[in-house]
């Protein structure tokens, strides 16, 4: 058998850990240091921003922890750093697996693997503090695919290969996604905000519906209390389009005012956040930012607007598995979604779901709760 | 409407609301601890070669090392020094193969700091 021989990526990897360590005049290469460059790495540190960390955090917290934990060798001796054992086990362990399955080649990625049986590492403790886990790892390593990651359904197709992807995907799903790999800020990863959309030009006028929308929309909002307008309403009388007029009409900052004179702001799309609250376990596993960015926001913006029903162009990204005319049957769980073709009264479905999802209800301000409103199909004479 | 109206609605949701939200990262995991890394007096090595090994591994000053020295040789174990695990280990690693050249037993042994 072959030996196995060190990727170029991961050579270079232990190189810049041992000049690290040089740098900081420490006298052990540590699991940290290897991490740390590792992040570099374009296989593990693709892996480990797949599994969701926040590669910018983490690297901060191993930076923090080598010049905090590891003390310099004192002034005189020199420097001519040793890999601690553990590195040591790593580094072997990851030459056996690879060897023992057949493969040439020792790479970020497997080493990687390795490296979270020492349990005893700060640099394995910092990777589970953001949320990795071995098992998620070796499935993105083999599959391109992240298991559990509830809100990653898009992604699930992606493998490793592109993280930039998406030549093809509809435009502003473009952003989001992009945006998601980045920041993974929820608020961005599951809504559309309306008011950018409006800006960048992609909305188009609001025609015949005038007074659907001051009247749903402007007015709500320039109310006390219940100023979150939530659309609901049968599938094409046009929940969007009135959401997309009123942030149209209102650009940000010159909305309706509430009665305590707070600017209406920054409508939102929330379809995507409805589509992944359709998954049961998501919901369950809920990522804790969640709240957080809808408290967060609502602060910021007393209107939220839900339009949960924007989902055929997500659907058809989907490869049609969360079509239309999908029979409601994900339950309780599913939020104010889209419960379209199920041809069942959508105003009984968004009181026993949308209004039911306490925690999202929750992590409102009382007076930022949502109304619910209904939406017609337009009568004939204000059609234009 | 009188504030407190409002403070009650408040109170009142919160209340009954009955939300688990379940975390994401199910248990959270614990920061490591550091190691105490402790010597073990024995009645062979030397008292040269124990400053020595605190002098260069453990990068003690002259007069520390022979603190720890006596401490050992007075209390049957001493302190050498606490780090986080992998260097814990690897220090020991390193006393070890030195105090087998020269044929000591000098023993270390590692304890997490509480």
């Amino acid at each position: 058998m072959p030996s196995p021989i060190l990727a170029k990526e991961l050579q270079a990897a232990l190189r810049t850990a041992f000049d690290e360590a040089t740098r900081l005049r420490h006298e052990y290469v540590t699991l940290e240091h290897l991490l740390l460059a590792l992040l570099r790495d374009p296989r593990a540190g693709k892996a480990i921003r797949a599994c969701g960390a926040n590669v910018p955090r983490l690297r901060k917290e191993l930076e923090a922890f080598l010049t905090e934990s590891l003390p310099p060798v004192p002034e005189g001796v020199d420097v001519s750093p040793q890999t601690t054992v553990s590195v040591e086990r790593v580094l072997q362990r990851a030459a056996i697996h690879v060897m023992s399955s057949d493969q040439q080649l020792i790479d970020g990625g497997s080493v990687l693997v390795q490296m979270f049986k020492e349990e005893q590492s700060h640099a394995v403790f910092l990777l589970k503090n953001e949320g990795l886990t071995s098992f998620e790892l070796k499935q993105y390593l083999s599959h391109g695919t992240v298991p559990d990651d509830d809100d990653d359904d898009d992604d699930e197709e992606d493998g490793p290969g592109e993280l930039g992807m998406e030549a093809d995907d509809d435009e502003d799903d473009d952003d989001e996604e992009g945006e998601e790999a980045e920041a993974r800020d929820p608020l961005k990863a599951y809504t559309v905000d309306l008011h950018a959309e409006a800006e960048a030009g992609r909305i188009d006028p609001l025609i015949g519906r005038d007074r659907r929308a001051r009247a749903h929309g402007a007015r709500s909002c320039a109310r006390r209390r219940k100023n979150n307008p939530v659309f609901v309403g049968e599938s094409g009388v046009g929940k969007t389009a009135i959401a997309e007029g009123l942030a149209l009409a209102h650009p940000a900052g010159q909305g309706p005012r509430d009665a305590q004179g707070r600017a209406a702001s920054t409508p939102l799309d929330m379809g995507a956040l409805a589509r992944w609250h359709q998954v049961p376990r998501a919901v369950r596993a809920a990522p804790q930012g969640r709240d957080e960015a809808a408290q967060g926001a609502a602060q910021r913006d007393p209107l939220h607007r839900r339009d949960p029903h924007d989902r055929r162009r997500r659907a058809q990204l989907q490869g049609g598995s969360m079509d239309a005319s999908q029979p409601a049957q994900a339950g309780a769980s599913r939020s104010g979604a889209d419960h379209a073709a199920s041809g069942r009264p959508r105003f009984a479905e968004y009181k026993g779901s949308f209004d039911r999802d306490r925690a999202l209800v929750a992590a409102l301000p009382e007076d930022r709760r949502g109304r619910a409103l209904r939406v017609r199909r337009p009568c004939r004479s204000s059609r234009a | 409407m009188p504030p407190f109206a409002e403070n009650t609605m408040a109170t009142r949701w919160e209340n009954d609301s009955g939300i688990v939200t379940e975390k994401k990262t199910g248990t959270r995991t614990r920061r490591p601890p550091l190691y105490k890394v402790l010597m073990h007096n024995d009645h062979y090595t030397t008292r040269e070669f124990v400053v020595d090994v605190l002098h260069t591994v453990f990068h003690k000053s002259e007069a520390e090392a022979v603190q720890v020295m006596m401490h050992v040789h007075l209390h049957g174990v001493g302190l050498a020094g606490i780090y986080p695990f992998e260097v814990a280990e690897t220090k020991i690693k390193t006393v070890e193969r030195l105090s087998r050249e020269y044929e000591f037993p000098l023993q270390l042994t590692m304890e997490p700091e509480d």
